[in-house]
């Protein structure tokens, strides 16, 4: 090895013990911070208890930027995760000393709608990846809760929106899941693919599985299957084992649900057939599984 | 470019979503009108499930035939006095006080209204997401109006202590009038 090679790593192994210790140290402000606030609650007044909570976040954000503009990255990512998880806090204890959280959707909007402005607007202005994670974040949580918002105000109960929800969040991170893939970031994309193919295969196998559903809706399931296959399918194009594992784990649960229905189609020799099978088809699956995390492999590697 | 149409599409995604609820809920809403009245009672005592019973038995002789009264529990109240009676008018979708004198004159549904609504006594999406929904949500338990995969929450008088409510029927028709609306 050179010795710029062994400088090199050298560099690296040290940032990265560096972004542990930030972590660890913005972790245990974070807790320092809600301890604080939870064992003096009842001592403080109004003014200190929104001081504490807002003024803290705030102070986070503040010192992030400077940070920031100080090319001290990995301390100005601390801060700025900081003030993602302060904000919410402070923005709450202040709704509630004011009297404004009477109905619990309607916070959750103007909180995730608050957090969710601040954090866009500072990631227009400096991009970063932790800023990219927290509005994701923000607004994932705003487009439930605001959805779930309209349905509830009018006092109706609509069938299958949470569903609804995650099939679509599903296809949003997939989509940007990509997107970022073209940037190269992908301690974000690999995340993105997980949960994407997490809650879109989630949301379909819970509309097409037997589990469920004593009566199986053959749409979904013909359309769980098709997405699984599908996801299978388009692992190796997007160079990504998280998309391939999780819809495996998805295959194994599909099969097992599918083959109770042997048990109504062949009566008694149902559960044989179903052991007979289902063993075929996980040794089966795992070479598949193999094959295509080789091309994976081959994919990354050129 | 081609890069960001993925971007553009991962943000039109979660509109277009929010749009087709709007949607639904409004069309949901506009099919929501239910013709037929209906009459309740809460009971407002800690022997609920007795007077419950007792009450039905009462108003529906036929139907609850080989209704046996629960045993008396220790100490438990079996006089039932508590018991208000309700008409739920859906044309301004209040209630309105009556008695039970009133109540013997209606013919009632228990079942299905003519129209296809159903009551239910909890407010509930389904299992296991819609449990998810109920924690949250502030229209989980009271009475809910259903019809298809819609149902709607309204608004009942609440009994006051132990409270429960008795769907007693939809008003078909009343002894006095045609068919009420």
């Amino acid at each position: 090895m050179s010795g710029k090679e062994i400088l090199d790593n050298k560099s690296t192994s040290s940032s990265t013990v560096l972004k542990i210790f930030t972590y660890i140290g913005g972790a245990l402000i974070f807790f320092g911070v809600v301890f604080l606030i939870a064992i003096n609650w009842l001592t403080l007044n109004n003014f200190i208890k929104i001081f504490t909570t807002l003024g803290v976040a705030a102070a986070a954000y503040i010192t992030a930027v400077l940070l920031h503009y100080a090319k001290k990255e990995a301390a100005s990512s601390v801060f700025f995760m900081l003030c993602a998880l302060i904000l919410p806090i402070g923005l709450l204890v202040t709704l509630y000393l004011y009297g404004l959280n009477t109905d619990e959707l309607r916070t959750t909007v103007i909180i995730s709608a608050i957090c969710l402005a601040i954090f866009l607007a500072t990631q227009v202005i400096f991009p970063r990846t932790i800023l990219i994670l927290f509005t994701i974040i923000f607004a994932s949580i705003f487009t439930i809760s605001f959805i779930d918002f309209i349905v509830s105000k009018n006092g109706l109960f609509l069938a299958n929106v949470s569903t609804y929800e995650y099939l679509t969040l599903g296809l949003s991170y997939f989509l940007l899941g990509y997107y970022l893939d073209f940037d190269k970031k992908y301690l974000l994309s690999g995340p993105l693919y997980f949960f994407g193919t997490f809650f879109l295969l989630g949301a379909s196998y819970y509309q097409g599985g037997f589990f469920y559903h004593s009566e199986t809706i053959s749409m979904w399931q013909i359309t769980t299957g098709i997405l699984i296959l599908s996801a299978f399918l388009i692992s190796v194009p997007l160079k990504s084992k998280t998309i391939l594992y999780v819809s495996a784990l998805f295959l194994i649960g599909y099969l097992i649900d599918s083959s109770t229905r042997f048990a109504d189609i062949f009566g008694h020799l149902g559960w044989p057939l179903i052991l007979i099978i289902a063993g075929l088809l996980f040794i089966v699956l795992g070479y598949v599984v193999m094959h295509i995390h080789q091309r994976i492999n081959r994919k990354l590697n050129n | 470019m081609k890069k960001n149409y993925f971007l553009y599409l991962a943000i039109l995604i979660p509109i277009i979503m929010v749009i087709s609820v709007v949607i639904s809920v409004q069309f949901s809403l506009f099919n929501m009108q239910p013709k037929f009245n209906f009459v309740y009672a809460t009971i407002d005592t800690s022997n609920t499930y007795y007077c419950e019973q007792k009450l039905l038995l009462n108003l529906f002789p036929a139907e609850y035939s080989k209704t046996i009264l629960p045993s008396r529990l220790y100490g438990q109240p079996t006089d039932c006095k508590n018991i208000k009676y309700y008409i739920y008018n859906f044309k301004n979708n209040t209630s309105s006080h009556t008695e039970l004198a009133q109540v013997t004159q209606l013919k009632l549904n228990r079942a299905t209204s003519p129209d296809g609504y159903k009551l239910t006594q909890y407010c509930r999406a389904s299992f296991p997401m819609g449990w998810i929904d109920d924690i949250g949500s502030p229209n989980a338990g009271g009475l809910c109006i259903i019809k298809n995969n819609t149902e709607q929450k309204i608004k009942v008088e609440k009994p006051f202590n132990f409270g429960t409510y008795v769907f007693l029927g939809w008003i078909i028709q009343t002894s006095a009038e045609g068919i009420k609306k």
